[in-house]
């Protein structure tokens, strides 16, 4: 490169318009400007850049003590100087780029009525002069006159259709129009060139899917609503995502992102109140779950807005809210426990039931009768095995043995001795103690029926439960009005802060 | 070796061709006469000398055949510094310089090196008392003591300054600029009273001189209509001169005072006293370029340095033929929107052919482009570029005219066509690649643009505005990874020049 064909002042100048644009180091950029301004100072492209850099040092500086003052004092000390340096040239050797000079330096001093008419003189000298119309548009979108920024954006479009900030700046007034169907034209066409990486589409597509949620909610439109709010969360997480700039249009000014996250919040509760309850237990344990969740979400969105944020009172109040609902209505307590607990007594009655019917039906059998009649002890009455003893010497082990065993039933006393003692010596049933004492049966007829009628009147029981329960879900219906308070809030502040956004850019 | 004649008109023969026949010379005459030698050295240098304001690439190539040839030739040192100064190679130029210094020169050249060095452009002024110090021969006494003197200024070594200059005026008690240079001292130390009667001591010396002329001017004889009278004449010139001196001292106490920050009305009285005592002075253009340079900021500046200069121009015997002066008239009206003046000064600054001709052809195209009248200015950059086709300045005003115009065909033929003729120097390429992508952006091509900003950078990789408009494009595109890469080496590349163009 042949340096003495440029000015070297310029690559100074050029160098710090990166250093604050792209590496948002705004005391290197001012520095490094402030030099070349001081050695240059009736250069009206320094003035101008000296006021994007404070412009933008005032956007992207909101500190904890929120003092910008000092940089709104230079931004209007040097819009004053630009102006200051236009007026030495006669107005009748003004052209257009000095009338969309002095438009600029009129707004950054805001004093929008005679910036407006700066840029229409500009436009008027050349109609083709697409950042003057950009310029009259923004005031008239700073001044809420939505038609007439309209039509000098559609303008402007026709001259530069692949503007993505102009196409934002047509899809912001088309929000505040309620057009929603042509916003999501514009900031799809920007979405899809740009791959979802351009912040103020992403932004303004979060508040356009956020407003068209609440249309939808509005008519009760509830899996409408519920998609949308969904959209809008996307697009505002991915928003917020240009907080470490990577490859988004831009990085995200503090005030963007408090609005992103109060706005992703708010998105995030109205798509829970959206959300339709399912009749079953299940969907509606499901759901309580669901709903859960998006309060946490809607927490932590709310949590990460400082307190020295415009919004930060109003986040707070959804904060104290939030946690007060989630308090006295948490999902498993208030839904899950009375399903579970419906559901453990409909599984225990058929249990019960299907018990009773078997033992009923096999009664008879030892095995039933070992279990549903207790236990009778018997054993040989000493009386019968003294004369016994005497009979035979040799059984005497055997025989002293036996006389001291217990059994639970004559049955298995007599089985037992037969084998232990053989053919020799027979056992006759009156020698056993308790031999025809009757167990009292465990599952009587009675007992039966009674089990039987019990076990279906739990099962219908069980199965009632939820409805029994249906005063709780109402209580969450009433805990939802709470949460109407929460998200109907926000309104203001979404809107003026996405409008913030939206001008950052410029 | 008689055989070789030198021929200096590179358009007859070219400056590679003539080296190539003297090396060939030299080959079949290793051990040639001196004489012959010395007329070869002398033939070279004449023809370097004669290119070296407009080819200095080609003088220089000149130049070091002729030190090769004769490494104790001074000049030949001295014209290879001055065609390396005339590239922008001023710290090759200093080397060369000073190895003339060592070479014995003569020393009124010497004096020449040396002010060059301690000169407001390269400011090696302790290269220059390190100089004198070794050699204090090398040039004559007084002008070794005012030499001494004016570095140690600059160096703010006032008293050592002092000391220089008092030894100076020893040598020259009459020399007004001696005094002139104490009171600057005292100016510098902020001794007003002191600076001041050095000043008052300066002037009322040559004012003695013009009054002393002048009154021995009116003692004589009223002549006779067609009647010569020698000392009249031989008186009247004396006068002159004087006057011009007085001028002189007076545009260079302004100076001085200017460059200690003083008030501009300080300066102004002792310039304006300069411009009435010899209008047509030197010093009067002096004056007027000085207001003009510093004064663009100005609106002050600027009305005093159009009035200087109509002074000037009102002054010289033929008014109206110095197309410098009209050209930085012209420019001075332009730049205080008087845009009628400006328009016929500078047309009148076209007229004669000159260095100056395609400057006001295309001022006269800037000053109309400025106005929005397109159509009027473009016949003004076409006549400056077909006078000077090779000027950046000048082809990059005539396609913005052009692409304002709607003339995109035209302009991008006037690109190739220059880029045809400098194939071979990529920096001149990718100069020229550069303005094809700028006339693409400036016609919403984007991919057309980025294509050819991508070549100039590939020719010239340290081109900085292709790669910002690259960065710019790849952001308008909506490719925010890639142009955030670029503008990364925008920066560097930014950072890169600035540190080049530093002086060191």
């Amino acid at each position: 490169m042949n340096l003495k064909n440029y000015n070297l002042n310029d690559f100074s100048a050029y160098l710090s318009s990166i250093l604050f644009s792209v590496d948002y180091d705004f005391d290197k950029a001012e520095s490094q400007l402030l030099n070349v301004y001081a050695k240059e100072p009736g250069n009206l492209l320094y003035v101008l850049l000296l006021c994007q850099l404070y412009q933008k040092k005032i956007e992207y500086c909101s500190l904890p003590n929120g003092d910008t003052m000092q940089d709104e004092t230079e931004l209007a000390n040097y819009a004053q100087k630009g102006l200051d340096m236009l007026d030495k040239k006669p107005r009748t050797a003004w052209i257009d780029s000095d009338f969309q000079n002095q438009g600029a330096f009129l707004s950054y001093k805001a004093n929008l009525e005679e910036a407006l008419k700066a840029y229409q003189q500009a436009i008027s000298i050349n109609p083709k002069a697409t950042d003057a119309r950009i310029g009259l548009g923004v005031v008239y979108q700073k001044q809420k006159k939505w038609n007439a920024a309209r039509a000098v954006f559609e303008q402007a479009r026709r001259l530069d259709p692949n503007d993505f900030t102009l196409r934002c700046n047509l899809a912001e007034i088309l929000i505040e129009q309620d057009q929603f169907k042509e916003a999501e034209e514009h900031l799809a066409f920007v979405r899809r060139l740009t791959d979802r990486r351009h912040l103020d589409a992403l932004i303004l597509s979060g508040r356009l899917y956020a407003r068209l949620g609440d249309k939808a909610r509005d008519n009760d439109d509830t899996v409408e609503a519920d998609g949308r709010f969904d959209k809008a969360i996307r697009f505002l997480d991915k928003a917020a995502q240009a907080d470490n700039y990577g490859d988004f249009s831009r990085k995200i000014t503090p005030a963007e992102s408090y609005t992103v996250h109060y706005l992703s919040g708010y998105c995030q509760i109205r798509q829970l109140q959206a959300r339709e309850k399912k009749g079953s237990l299940i969907e509606r344990f499901n759901f309580a779950t669901e709903s859960q969740r998006n309060v946490d979400k809607a927490l932590v969105k709310f949590g990460r807005i400082p307190e020295y944020a415009h919004n930060s009172f109003e986040a707070n109040q959804a904060v104290r809210q939030l946690k007060k609902y989630r308090k006295e209505s948490s999902p498993l307590k208030e839904v899950g426990a009375q399903g579970l607990k419906g559901t453990v007594v409909v599984i225990l009655a058929i249990l019960v039931l299907i018990s009773a019917q078997i033992f009923f039906l096999f009664r008879e059998t030892s095995l039933v009768r070992a279990i549903t009649q207790p236990d009778v002890v018997c054993y040989v009455q000493p009386s019968k095995v003294q004369p016994l003893l005497k009979l035979d010497s040799a059984g005497d082990v055997k025989l002293t043995q036996f006389a001291r065993l217990t059994f639970n039933h004559p049955d298995s006393l007599i089985a037992r001795w037969q084998r232990d003692m053989g053919e020799t010596i027979r056992i006759e049933r009156g020698w056993i103690e308790n031999a025809d004492a009757k167990p009292t049966p465990l599952l009587s007829e009675g007992f039966y029926v009674f089990i039987t009628f019990a076990s279906l009147l739990f099962i219908i029981a069980g199965l009632a439960l939820p409805e029994l329960t249906k005063l709780k879900v109402g209580s969450i219906e009433l805990e939802k009005a709470k949460l109407e308070t929460i998200t109907t809030t926000t309104s203001l502040n979404i809107t003026s802060s996405a409008s913030a956004a939206s001008s950052a850019s410029r | 070796m008689g055989h070789l004649i030198i021929i200096d008109n590179p358009a007859i023969k070219p400056v590679e061709e003539t080296l190539r026949e003297v090396d060939q010379v030299l080959k079949t005459q290793p051990v040639p006469d001196a004489d012959a030698m010395a007329q070869l050295v002398k033939d070279l240098y004449s023809f370097g000398t004669k290119i070296m304001n407009d080819a200095p690439e080609a003088a220089e190539k000149l130049f070091r055949k002729v030190t090769e040839l004769d490494p104790n030739y001074a000049n030949g040192y001295i014209n290879w510094g001055f065609s390396l100064h005339k590239q922008g190679r001023n710290d090759e130029a200093v080397d060369q310089y000073k190895i003339s210094l060592t070479k014995a020169p003569e020393p009124a050249l010497a004096l020449d090196v040396l002010t060059w060095l301690g000169g407001k452009d390269i400011r090696r002024y302790q290269d220059v008392l390190d100089v004198l110090k070794a050699q204090p021969d090398l040039i004559a006494p007084l002008d070794k003591e005012k030499l001494l003197g004016d570095m140690e200024f600059q160096l703010k070594h006032f008293s050592k300054a002092a000391e220089a200059y008092e030894c100076a005026r020893q040598l020259a008690p009459a020399d007004p600029f001696i005094l002139k240079a104490l009171g600057d001292v005292h100016s510098a130390l902020l001794q007003e009273a002191k600076a001041s009667q050095y000043y008052t001591q300066a002037i009322a010396l040559v004012t003695e001189s013009v009054d002393t002329a002048e009154q021995a001017i009116s003692a004589l004889p009223p002549v006779a209509p067609g009647q010569v009278q020698p000392d009249r004449n031989s008186l009247e010139t004396t006068v002159i001169e004087a006057r011009k001196t007085l001028a002189r001292l007076h545009y260079e106490i302004g100076d001085t005072l200017l460059s200690l920050d003083a008030d501009l009305e300080q300066v102004w009285t002792h310039w304006k006293e300069a411009i009435q005592i010899a209008p047509g002075a030197e010093s009067t253009l002096s004056i007027a370029d000085m207001l003009y340079n510093n004064g663009l900021a100005n609106k002050d500046r600027l009305t005093k340095a159009a009035d200087t200069y109509t002074t000037y121009n009102q002054a010289s015997p033929t008014p109206d033929s110095d197309a410098y002066v009209l050209l930085n008239l012209g420019l001075c009206h332009y730049y205080l929107y008087n845009y009628p003046a400006a328009i016929e000064t500078l047309t009148k600054a076209a007229q004669p052919a000159g260095d100056y001709q395609h400057y006001a052809n295309y001022w006269l195209g800037v000053l109309y482009n400025s106005q929005r009248k397109f159509e009027e200015a473009e016949p003004y950059y076409q006549r400056a570029f077909r006078q000077k086709p090779d000027e950046y300045f000048i082809i990059e005003g005539l396609i913005l005219c052009l692409s304002a115009l709607g003339k995109k065909d035209e302009a991008l033929a006037i690109c190739q066509k220059t880029k045809a003729r400098y194939s071979t120097s990529q920096e001149r390429t990718a100069e020229l690649t550069y303005l094809i992508g700028n006339i693409h952006l400036d016609f919403k091509e984007l991919d057309k643009a980025l294509h050819y900003y991508e070549d100039a950078l590939q020719q010239d990789p340290l081109h900085v505005f292709a790669r910002h408009n690259m960065a710019h494009i790849l952001e308008k595109k909506g490719e925010y990874g890639k142009a955030r890469d670029e503008w990364n080496n925008a920066k560097s590349n930014y950072l890169d020049l600035l540190a080049k163009s530093t002086p060191a």
